[in-house]
């Protein structure tokens, strides 16, 4: 699996998220980062393979077969191309428009397919974005609150584990992995 | 009468503006453009005081500001006797400024929001009207702070 560690990332995006991914994609290979692209390759490729929803499959496929640990992706809104994306086994996708959204995005609910829309976030936010998300992982910064990585990273084993026939012949009752108390910590002062 | 925009922006919301111009082309707009011109590098303050001067002298009846965040051009704005200018990057904002603040500048981030959400934040901002009420004495308060007041 190319990860994180070895600054490898996998990217898309369609015609309308191309200029956004561009500037993110320069940004990253300045600062030493391996990029594979799967989107288009210039603002009018027709290639209909290349479709919003298409590329988020493609994307979502790679994260699943374990080919790639984390992904950028871009549309116009963003929104299209993850819900795609999600679509795909081992996927947690989301899509942010700001840094502390997409921060939380990795260590709160470790999204690997993160997704941006070029007509809501600028060039350079996407920069700040994408430096926040892949600079961070699940509880990264949370240490101080008891149990935050636990916490969260229940709820994603028992997303990996989830099974809708299971589900809805349990009666639409999930069966449990573990169980922690449901309150905010207050950060402790310094 | 319909208001007439005053734009401007320093290099950092320079492409922003081009936007909103084409924009305000298209649906009807008017306005005039005090610069920049370019990308070349310029100090913000400067291109605020061009428009901020023409809405205090009746040449325009509200501007709309471009810089890197909106910020600073929002801070040299407010500096201005009569103005009143608001930085947003949501339309939920736009709207309660215009509404309630009766906000005539509004300030915006060509490296913060994208092109479609700012042309949004615009259309919000030449629409929506001043609620006056309650408000307008609020805008009172804020006039009797001014420096010709204090």
């Amino acid at each position: 699996m190319k990860t994180i560690k070895d600054k490898q990332i996998l990217v898309g995006a369609d015609f309308a998220g191309f200029p956004l991914k561009e500037a993110v994609v320069a940004h990253l290979k300045r600062r030493g980062w391996t990029v594979t692209d799967v989107g288009v390759k210039s603002p009018d490729d027709d290639d209909t393979d290349l479709m919003f929803h298409r590329i988020g499959l493609r994307v979502g496929s790679m994260i699943s077969e374990g080919e790639f640990e984390r992904a950028l992706i871009f549309c116009g809104t963003g929104m299209g191309i993850h819900i795609a994306a999600s679509k795909c086994p081992h996927v947690h996708a989301g899509v942010v428009e700001s840094v502390p959204a997409a921060l939380r995005a990795i260590t709160g609910n470790g999204v690997n397919v993160l997704a941006m829309g070029a007509f809501y976030v600028a060039p350079q936010m996407g920069c700040d974005i994408a430096d926040a998300y892949l600079g961070a992982e699940l509880g990264s910064g949370y240490e101080w609150w008891h149990n935050f990585y636990e916490f969260h990273k229940l709820a994603i084993d028992e997303l990996e584990a989830f099974d809708y026939e299971e589900y809805k012949k349990n009666g639409f009752k999930l069966k449990h992995l573990g169980d922690y108390p449901l309150t905010l910590e207050e950060k402790p002062e310094d | 009468m319909e208001k007439i925009y005053a734009l401007a922006s320093d290099h950092g919301g320079y492409e922003l503006k081009e936007e909103i111009k084409r924009h305000f082309d298209e649906i009807g707009i008017k306005y005039i453009d005090f610069g920049t011109n370019s990308t070349a590098s310029v100090d913000y303050p400067e291109y605020a005081a061009k428009v901020c001067r023409a809405i205090i002298g009746g040449e325009c009846g509200a501007g709309i500001l471009c810089c890197g965040t909106g910020i600073g051009m929002s801070i040299a704005a407010n500096k201005f006797d009569g103005i009143r200018a608001a930085v947003a990057s949501d339309t939920f904002s736009v709207r309660y400024t215009r509404m309630h603040n009766d906000a005539n500048v509004l300030c915006l981030g060509g490296r913060v929001v994208g092109v479609g959400l700012a042309l949004e934040l615009c259309d919000v901002f030449v629409s929506t009207e001043f609620e006056g009420g309650r408000h307008a004495k609020r805008v009172g308060m804020i006039t009797e702070l001014e420096s010709t007041h204090r």
